[in-house]
């Protein structure tokens, strides 16, 4: 019995040692997990393993490849996982230089871009100029060099427009906000995924919407939310675009039917989807605002203040618009407790001069 | 009394499943239940009672959700009531009231809601809260606690009474499996049962204890809770409430006084080896744990004999022995029970065994005083319930610690406010703390070595201390919470923040307060910490190499909020002080002017921010004027290929440059000499004196720029004589000072009446040498005494022409001495040479031509004469020089050709007539019809005596040349007769040939003499205006000296 048992462990061990020493594809959702085997080709689309069909690349969460630096397998995973700081720390300690496989090597470099940029969106107001500045850098040296033939590619391109449309907002800066559709432009016309389009639509009807051109984001919104696509993903685009005419109509004083647009996204919404929702309630306080609804405001901005914080700019807009609330309301200490939590993310938020 | 036996495969814990499940529904749409919960942590019960009316008619919530808002409603208010505080007694009773109609108007309107049953558990509840709150109420009626207690009782009666029939009716008339799962049903409908049950008996403990001890009312209440217990225990012995029961059972026959009864039921529980491993159990077997100690305790104390108190001992240590870390324990507030438990037992056991003079005995007390001693200390140090009571306890028993071990177990730490419970309480608290702190802190500023690194040590932790009680004084506050207490709050946060050096949140708060409360009396306090707290950031970023445009723009921000607002404050001064510094290091001087615009003349930095930007206004200005002469030389030397259009132009920008120089002298003056006027003297504003020194000698006001230079206390030339770091260390500071102080001193020389000069003079002098000494580029000097002998050639003149001829002596003589020193330089550039001989030459010229002056006397004469020569020799020494140096400065033949020409000229100045036509003669050898060297030539042959020479010229005529080399007056005259452009060489030539023969005349030649008088004769005929008012008279002269 001990035999058999000291065997079964050596085979695992064997077997494990087999694993770490190919490269090894992990997809989204874990179905299937993983594969393994020798990258014989990449490309933005297509990544093929030998002897394997190729696997399509938007189905690919992330890939270890043979013999890359711990670091780079550390950073990956912080990255992966949302903890940006400690991945770029991570990343910092890999000697680009010394990773041999040109994949792994643009690997590396990838995920420094996709760090600073993601670090950058959550950062305090005061450090995000430079931050996005620096991802900026980063990932356009990717997509300009070592990234051209790989997986990352239009992942690169969008995180570009990301960054762009970020630097945008900060400075209501024109040539930014182009620059942003530009990026997305360009990922929806060389990604052959119909959900990837979409998505990139979605994000240049957001980027008008941000920049004030609200004609050209609603023509865009009602052609995403009529898409004949369907999915999950598809549906959270399809959901936004509805939020984002609904946002359209009310500005035009159509705030009854802008409601009812909001209504029917969030019961059609995941309690999960907490960008979503915020998204949801923060239309839906601008329509009762609108409609001269000032307790139907305050609840709906509550919702996000209480709930769905987790987009910076989106609460800032809910705790600017809370404290004048409380403040009408004669709840001058709640206003203040607004206002202070509204200092302490954004000392300079637009919200607080308003 | 039974003993428990609990089968470990029933110890599932069972969760009252419906209480516990949300009220509303969350699977469609709207999160009603997070969101209610997220409100009630906040404190917003009118906000959730809002939204709940809300939900009538909102879309985004179910059938369900909507049955139930009477219920959430109830709930809401409910929670609402218990958050009043019990001093508020009446408002509290009312608002439960208020939830109790709520619930029962729930059950009356949906008696089958599968909630209504729970409602009747939810109003026996509050009532219960009532009663709680009557009898900890000073003052309240007991009767009326009861009152309540009496009706909870019958809610939850009531309850069981509902439950009850609810499962004798599923199990009479089972619902179709198929639609309904009856045992989830049954489940349901038992954990309800269960908890209404032990409320039950929880409500006759609590009656019990609305009687005084010994009443004999209180003993048969707790004999009903006894029975309760034990009953409902016996029934559900297998879960945890059910061994809840059993301890409640146990505290029950304590409170009666029934002992043993009372250790068997915590025993039940604490014997139990299986129990003890079960974690979700440890809370109640702590509390279990707790009681029995006391009662051991109690047993210790009253056992006969120590030998029958060691066995409870032994016991009783060993079952409350707790595993864990010293930290964990001390933040259970049950573990620490626990050890406070086992610290009295110890200090009771050892009591009892101290007599005994065995040698074990001995030790074991030795080590139970060492255990509660240190036990009692570490509890006296840590907040909780036991606080005080350890405090007292260790006072006791330490100097029984010292007796028996020999050391001092110290004093516990500070044990802190104890329980703090209302904002107002918290508040006092907090400012008691912050008494402290700013005690500490004036203690430490006289403190110093090790006593300071103390002090600094607890002014870490008061301010701890503090930041903990302002924090939990701001969740305890409320919308009655008063403006001015909050902004106390706010205030003191931002101090404190600051003394911690946590600058963002310092900033944000303080911040906050300036602009969210800006009436409070620490509104302008706070804003100028939030302004350095921005500050301090700001220079953090900058040390870093990092981005300062956020710190940057915060600061202006904040400082343009406080100096509006408060614009008088000194406060407001220091905002537009640092936003000054800020605009100049943007470059942005129109800012900073408008901000010191802002600032009040009485502000302390109102001088030093004139100074800052009087500097900066003052260097504007001189780069304005030096591209405005770049620009305007370049123009006036390609203006003639210019067009009209580009001329007007050109032309319009520089007029629009040069009108911008005077206003911007506008500006800096006031600036510069207030801000010198108010400053306190001082070497460092030696830059704004040299400033406004060169201000002044720009604009012609020598004696105001000499004044500031010449500064007791700052002056640069004063501060330079006596050898100031201050200036010396600053690489060619010293020559730009004397460059300005030559040129003030220059313009001085001209303002200055006769007593005054001599001692400007000697300083002018003086500042020469010094310039010539300081400086490492000698083009420099030379370049500054051009710049001082053109002002003072300026002056000359003026002076001359307003006829102060004694000033102008006396400039003369200050220009002459820098002409020579510039001529004297080895390395003064040929336009710099030029210019030093040609103004020699010319002052050459002035003195022989008072020399000439024959209303002079003989004496004034003389000394004229002795001047032109000593004049004309130093130009001669320039254009030697010059000539010399001719290749050097790759000069063109015709300027060598001018050089001797001057030379020439000076030399006949010098009466050295025999080197004059020398050096003419090489002029001619190049340039043998040069008309002017002609002149000159002649000339010179006139004035050696050379007459005939001088008419008939000289040298031997080369072949097919019908003239000299030199020509002579006569073949000069007959060269340019006729010719505009040498009418005066004409006329010069003809009469000098008169006078030549004149002269041949009186020395004995008759010839000579007639053919003067011919000459002149026919010349008249020829003409007859003899060269208009210039010649006439000369020629005139020239006959009458002939007759």
């Amino acid at each position: 019995m001990k035999t058999r048992i000291s065997m079964t462990v050596v085979a695992i061990l064997l077997l494990s040692n087999a694993v770490a020493s190919a490269d090894s594809v992990y997809f989204h959702g874990g179905d299937p997990p993983k594969a393994s085997g020798k990258i014989t080709d990449m490309s933005p689309t297509e990544v093929s393993l030998s002897g394997k069909a190729p696997f399509s690349a938007d189905a690919i969460h992330y890939i270890r490849f043979e013999g890359e630096p711990k670091a780079l397998t550390i950073g990956r995973k912080y990255a992966l996982s949302g903890r940006y700081a400690k991945a770029m720390g991570a990343l910092k300690k890999v000697k680009g230089a010394s990773i041999e496989n040109p994949s792994a090597k643009a690997d590396h470099a990838f995920y420094e871009g996709y760090c600073y940029a993601h670090y950058a969106f959550g950062a305090a107001a005061s450090k995000r100029e430079q931050l996005l500045k620096s991802a900026e850098r980063r990932l356009s040296a990717f997509v300009g060099s070592g990234g051209k033939n790989n997986y990352h590619l239009f992942e690169a391109r969008e995180l570009l427009g990301d960054v762009a449309l970020a630097k945008a907002k900060l400075k209501k800066d024109a040539a930014e906000f182009g620059k942003a559709r530009k990026h997305y432009s360009a990922v929806s016309k060389a990604a052959p995924w119909p959900a990837a389009k979409l998505r990139m639509d979605m994000k240049t009807a957001q980027a008008f919407q941000a920049e004030g051109k609200a004609n050209e984001a609603a023509s865009l919104f009602e052609q995403i939310a009529k898409s004949n696509l369907e999915g999950p993903e598809v549906d959270a685009y399809k959901g936004q675009a509805t939020l984002g005419m609904a946002n359209a109509m009310a500005e035009g004083g159509r705030a009854g039917e802008a409601i009812a647009m909001v209504n029917k996204v969030i019961l059609a919404t995941d309690p999960k989807q907490h960008d979503v929702l915020a998204q949801a309630y923060l239309v839906m306080g601008r329509c009762a605002r609108v409609g001269g609804k000032s307790k139907e405001e305050l609840i709906a901005y509550l919702h996000i203040d209480l709930l769905y914080h987790q987009d910076t700019e989106i609460h800032e807009e809910a705790l600017g618009r809370l404290a004048k609330l409380w403040s009408a309301a004669d709840q001058q200490k709640r206003a203040s407790e607004a206002e202070l939590k509204l200092r302490s993310i954004n000392p300079q938020s637009k919200w607080l001069k308003r | 009394m039974r003993h428990l036996r609990i089968s470990p495969i029933l110890w599932g814990v069972v969760l009252f499943a419906i209480a516990l499940t949300p009220a509303a529904s969350s699977s469609a749409g709207e999160d009603v239940d997070a969101f209610l919960q997220a409100l009630y942590k906040r404190n917003y019960f009118d906000t959730a009672l809002e939204y709940i009316d809300q939900l009538k008619t909102s879309p985004l919530v179910d059938e369900d959700t909507k049955k139930a808002i009477p219920l959430l409603h109830a709930r809401t208010e409910q929670y609402q009531a218990r958050a009043i505080p019990d001093a508020r007694l009446a408002d509290k009773e009312a608002a439960f009231r208020k939830a109790i109609a709520s619930y029962l108007a729930f059950t009356k309107s949906q008696p089958n809601h599968p909630r209504a049953v729970q409602s009747l558990v939810d109003v026996g509840a509050i009532y219960r809260q009532m009663a709680k709150a009557r009898t900890e109420s000073e003052g309240a009626s007991v009767a009326e606690a009861r009152g309540f207690l009496k009706q909870s009782e019958a809610s939850y009666a009531a309850a069981i009474k509902k439950l009850k029939g609810s499962l004798q009716a599923l199990i009479a008339n089972p619902p179709n499996p198929d639609q309904v799962d009856v045992s989830v049903v049954r489940t349901a409908i038992n954990a309800q049962l269960v908890g209404a049950e032990f409320e039950l008996a929880e409500v006759a403990f609590d009656t019990a204890n609305t009687y005084k001890e010994g009443d004999a009312e209180r003993k048969r209440q707790l004999g009903i809770a006894a029975e309760r217990f034990e009953e409902f225990f016996d029934d559900h012995g297998d879960l945890v409430i059910g061994m809840q029961a059993i301890v409640r059972a146990g505290q029950c026959y304590r409170d009666m006084g029934n002992i043993a009864f009372a250790l068997s039921c915590f025993e039940s529980i604490l014997d139990d080896p299986d129990l003890a491993r079960l974690k979700v159990l440890r809370p109640l077997r702590l509390e279990t744990i707790i009681e029995a100690m006391v009662l051991w305790t109690r047993q210790i104390k009253e056992a006969k004999k120590y030998s029958k108190a060691l066995p409870i001992f032994e016991r009783a240590f060993r079952i409350s022995e707790l595993r864990g870390k010293k930290e964990d324990l001390q933040q259970d507030p049950r573990a620490l029970s626990v050890l406070y438990q086992r610290a009295k037992l110890a200090a009771t056991m050892a009591n009892r065994i101290k007599a005994i003079r065995l040698r074990d005995i001995q030790k074991r007390y030795r080590e139970l005083i060492e255990y509660a001693t240190e036990t009692f200390k570490m509890i006296a140090e840590t907040e909780g319930k036991h606080q005080t009571d350890a405090i007292a306890a260790f006072k006791k028993i330490a100097p029984i610690y010292k007796e028996v071990t020999g050391d001092d177990p110290g004093k516990p730490k500070d044990p802190g406010p104890g329980k703090l419970e209302t904002f107002a309480d918290i508040l006092k608290e907090s400012r008691k703390s912050y008494q402290r702190w700013t005690t500490t802190l004036g203690a430490i500023a006289e403190a110093s070595g090790a006593e300071k690194a103390e002090l600094e040590k607890k002014s870490v932790e008061q301010l701890e201390t503090i930041d903990g009680l302002l924090r939990m004084a701001l969740d305890k506050s409320d919308a009655d919470t008063s403006l001015s207490d909050l902004s106390d709050v706010y205030s003191r946060m931002a101090i404190v923040y600051w003394y911690q050096k946590r600058y963002p949140e310092a900033a944000v708060v303080g911040e906050h307060l300036a602009r969210r409360y800006p009436e409070a009396m620490s509104a302008r306090t706070s804003a100028d910490i939030a302004l350095k707290s921005w500050n301090k950031m700001y220079e953090t970023t900058k040390q870093a190499g990092g981005d300062i445009a956020f710190e940057q723009s915060q600061i202006v921000a904040l400082g343009m909020y406080v100096s509006e607002r408060w614009s008088d404050s000194n406060e407001a001064a220091d905002a537009l002080y640092r936003m000054i510094a800020f605009a100049l290091e943007k470059n942005d001087l129109d800012a900073g002017l408008s901000y010191l615009a802002r600032m009040p003349e009485t502000a302390p930095h109102y001088p030093s921010s004139q100074l800052i930007l009087g500097r900066r206004v003052w260097r504007k200005h001189q780069k304005l004027r030096y591209e405005y002469q770049k620009k305007n030389a370049a123009f006036q030397k390609q203006k003639a290929n210019l067009d009209e259009a580009a001329i007007a132009e050109a032309e319009a920008e520089l007029a629009t440059m040069k009108a911008q120089l005077p206003e911007l002298i506008a500006k800096v003056e006031p600036m510069l000499s207030q801000g010198l006027a108010a400053s306190a003297p001082n070497p460092r504003l030696t830059y704004d004196a040299l400033f406004l020194a060169e201000l002044f000698t720009l604009t012609n006001r020598p004696e105001k720029a000499v004044k500031w230079l010449e500064n007791n206390s700052f002056g640069p030339l004063k501060l330079l004589d006596e050898n100031a770091a201050i200036i010396t260390q600053q690489q060619g500071m010293p020559t730009s000072i004397y460059r300005t102080g030559l040129q003030s001193y220059a313009k001085l020389l001209a303002a200055i009446d006769a007593d005054a000069f001599p001692a400007a003079r000697t300083r002018f002098d003086d500042l020469m040498v010094k310039l010539k000494a300081s400086a490492n580029n000698p083009a420099l000097v030379t370049s500054t005494y051009h710049l001082a002998g053109k002002i003072i050639e300026e002056n000359i003149a003026k002076r001359a022409e307003a006829g102060d001829e004694a000033a102008a002596a006396r400039l003369t003589e200050a220009f002459k001495h820098i002409l020579v020193e510039i001529s004297s330089d080895k390395d003064a550039s040929h336009p710099m040479l030029f210019w030093v001989a040609r103004s020699l030459r010319g002052l050459g010229a002035a003195s022989q031509a008072l020399a000439d002056n024959a209303s002079l006397d003989r004496a004034s004469r003389d000394a004229h004469k002795k001047q032109a020569a000593k004049s004309y020799g130093d130009a001669a020494k320039a254009y030697e020089s010059l000539a010399k140096k001719a290749r050097g400065f790759r000069l063109s033949e015709n300027q060598v050709i001018a050089i001797n020409l001057a030379l020439a000229e000076c030399q006949l100045g010098m009466e050295e007539y025999g080197q004059a036509i020398t050096t003419i003669q090489k002029v001619l050898d190049k340039k043998p019809n040069y008309i002017s060297a002609q002149l000159t030539a002649a000339k010179a042959l006139q004035l050696s005596g050379s007459y005939k020479e001088a008419i008939l010229g000289k040298g031997e005529k080369k072949r097919g040349s019908s003239r000299r080399p030199i020509w002579g007056w006569r073949a000069l005259a007959s060269k340019v007769d006729g010719d505009a452009n040498y009418q005066d060489a004409f006329f010069e030539a003809s009469l000098s040939a008169i006078t030549c023969m004149t002269k041949l005349g009186r020395a004995g030649d008759a010839k000579s003499l007639s053919a003067a008088k011919r000459t002149l004769r026919n010349f008249k005929i020829q003409q007859p205006t003899l060269g208009g008012p210039k010649w006439k008279p000369l020629f005139e002269a020239a006959e009458a000296d002939l007759k």
